[in-house]
């Protein structure tokens, strides 16, 4: 959708004063509650900043970030291709199309405690193991996508005799965008939810791991903190780099 | 049969489409078509004749056929019914990707040709059918084609429209060495156009009329062309119907 100037101004604002409500109403119920059991609003960014300046926020934060871009840019390559292939291949599609509903259906818990006996209780295996969650539903949207595609469109670049390079780069991906993006955008929310629960289960850092061990010294003025802090940066990661790439990969179509 | 030296010289046996759960069809059956290098052919025929599998069949899309195509063309360059353009991709960049020189001058030059220099930077969607079927020209022209293949690039618009389009055309193709195959219904742009009318039969599809039309293009004007469209008229009517009906030159084919 296009909007005006102002127009997008207003939106901001609008967004602005949802979040700052929201806030509100926690520091509301935080007075009226008046127990550790729900920290105000107030203490848990306290908690962030002194963390952050003096403590294991930020180093913890920077793994996790790690783990999920890892993990994330593997499902999306991987589950990618698959998706292209079987969206390409009817035979390959019949053959695979099972397979890739039983990876649906697998539980992420399941994914993560056999890639953990199997792989050990390592940085591969806790990446793969969240990769292997996202790679299925990556693979059946671009395929979907690819099943979409104009086949007028890939006539005209056989005809032009284009090479596979430039068929890729400007036939496409460019028509399959909207599907990556809609595959990027819901993968990584739940690529970060998995890292942190891949890391509760076996890994010893990370913010699933710090909150983790909060949660059995019973701190929630800490556990608040780092999914605060994670969540705040995973919103600037949607709003500064999603959002931008994805206008600008669309902006033909408001033209 | 073969002629040596021939741009394109094409025999089909036949040609079937084994549709599930429809029926096989034949779509073209025993045609043999040589095409000299430089030559401009109109084809024509009633809709669902297989003009446009004949294309895909030059084109080298379509090679499940029975039969034989030798083609000296190194470059094609197509015109679709639908313009074919790249939505995403600006008018300039749809023709600079196929491109044969990578020269700004050579892209400028066909833009200008064609009249798109103004448009150079919108994207197709933002295009009138007949600017964006000019932008699929100036694409066809950007690959310097030695052999050109038109399907049915001046249907569906106005007569303004389309007489610029042809304009586009002839003056593009003035100091080029191309062989130009080019699918129509419309019996004077065939003869305002081409050196050649070649008329097909109803499906299955083969050559039943072959006419060199011997005056140049340039010298053409009104009244020759009605003339031989009145002389035609009658010869295409009886020809490519079905025993005893005629059929209609319909507008599309399906």
């Amino acid at each position: 959708m296009a909007f005006d100037r102002p127009d997008r101004a207003r939106r901001a604002l609008i967004r602005a004063a949802s979040l700052v409500s929201l806030v509100l109403i926690w520091q509301g119920a935080a007075a009226l509650a008046r127990s550790p059991l729900l920290p105000a609003p107030t203490a848990v960014i306290g908690f962030v900043i002194a963390e952050a300046a003096g403590g294991d926020l930020l180093r913890q934060l920077g793994i996790t970030l790690f783990r999920v871009a890892a993990s994330f840019t593997a499902a999306m390559l991987i589950g990618g291709a698959i998706g292209i292939a079987l969206g390409q291949d009817k035979r390959l599609n019949l053959w695979f199309d099972g397979w890739l509903i039983v990876l649906l259906n697998l539980p992420a818990l399941v994914v993560a405690v056999l890639a953990y006996v199997w792989l050990g209780l390592t940085e591969a295996a806790a990446i793969a193991a969240v990769a292997i969650n996202k790679i299925p539903t990556v693979a059946v949207t671009l395929r979907e996508g690819t099943q979409a595609l104009d086949p007028g469109l890939d006539e005209m670049a056989r005809v032009f005799r284009l090479s596979w390079r430039a068929r890729l780069l400007h036939v496409t991906l460019p028509a399959l965008a909207p599907f990556i993006s809609a595959a990027a955008r819901s993968g990584l929310a739940l690529v970060w939810k998995i890292v942190l629960f891949v890391e509760l289960l076996g890994r010893p850092s990370g913010i699933g791991f710090a909150i983790h061990l909060n949660f059995q010294l019973f701190d929630l003025t800490a556990v608040l903190g780092y999914s605060l802090a994670f969540m705040a940066i995973m919103l600037a990661v949607e709003y500064l780099i999603m959002e931008p790439i994805d206008r600008y990969a669309q902006g033909w179509r408001r033209r | 049969m073969r002629k040596a030296g021939a741009a394109v010289d094409l025999t089909v046996k036949s040609k079937v489409y084994r549709g599930h759960p429809a029926a096989p069809v034949v779509a073209l059956g025993d045609l043999h078509l040589s095409i000299a290098p430089g030559e401009f052919v109109a084809l024509m025929g009633p809709s669902g004749c297989g003009k446009t599998t004949l294309l895909r069949i030059l084109t080298g899309l379509d090679e499940d056929f029975e039969g034989e195509l030798t083609r000296e063309s190194q470059a094609i360059g197509m015109v679709f019914q639908e313009p074919r353009l790249l939505p995403w991709r600006t008018v300039k960049d749809n023709i600079a990707l196929v491109s044969c020189n990578p020269a700004p001058g050579f892209l400028k030059r066909i833009l200008d040709e064609c009249g798109l220099s103004d448009l150079a930077g919108r994207f197709p969607g933002q295009l009138s059918l007949g600017q964006q079927r000019r932008a699929a020209l100036a694409r066809a022209f950007a690959v310097d084609p030695d052999l050109l293949v038109l399907d049915e690039a001046f249907v569906s618009l106005d007569n303004k429209a389309a007489e610029k389009l042809r304009a586009v055309l002839c003056t593009a193709l003035e100091g080029r060495q191309a062989t130009v195959v080019m699918v129509t219904h419309d019996l004077r742009e065939a003869l305002s156009l081409a050196s050649r009318l070649i008329l097909l039969s109803p499906r299955p599809g083969r050559v039943v009329e072959d006419i060199t039309l011997g005056l140049r293009r340039q010298a053409r004007d009104e009244a020759w062309v009605g003339a031989r469209q009145a002389e035609l008229t009658s010869i295409i009517a009886h020809k490519a119907a079905p025993a005893a009906t005629p059929a209609p030159l319909d507008r599309k084919e399906e």
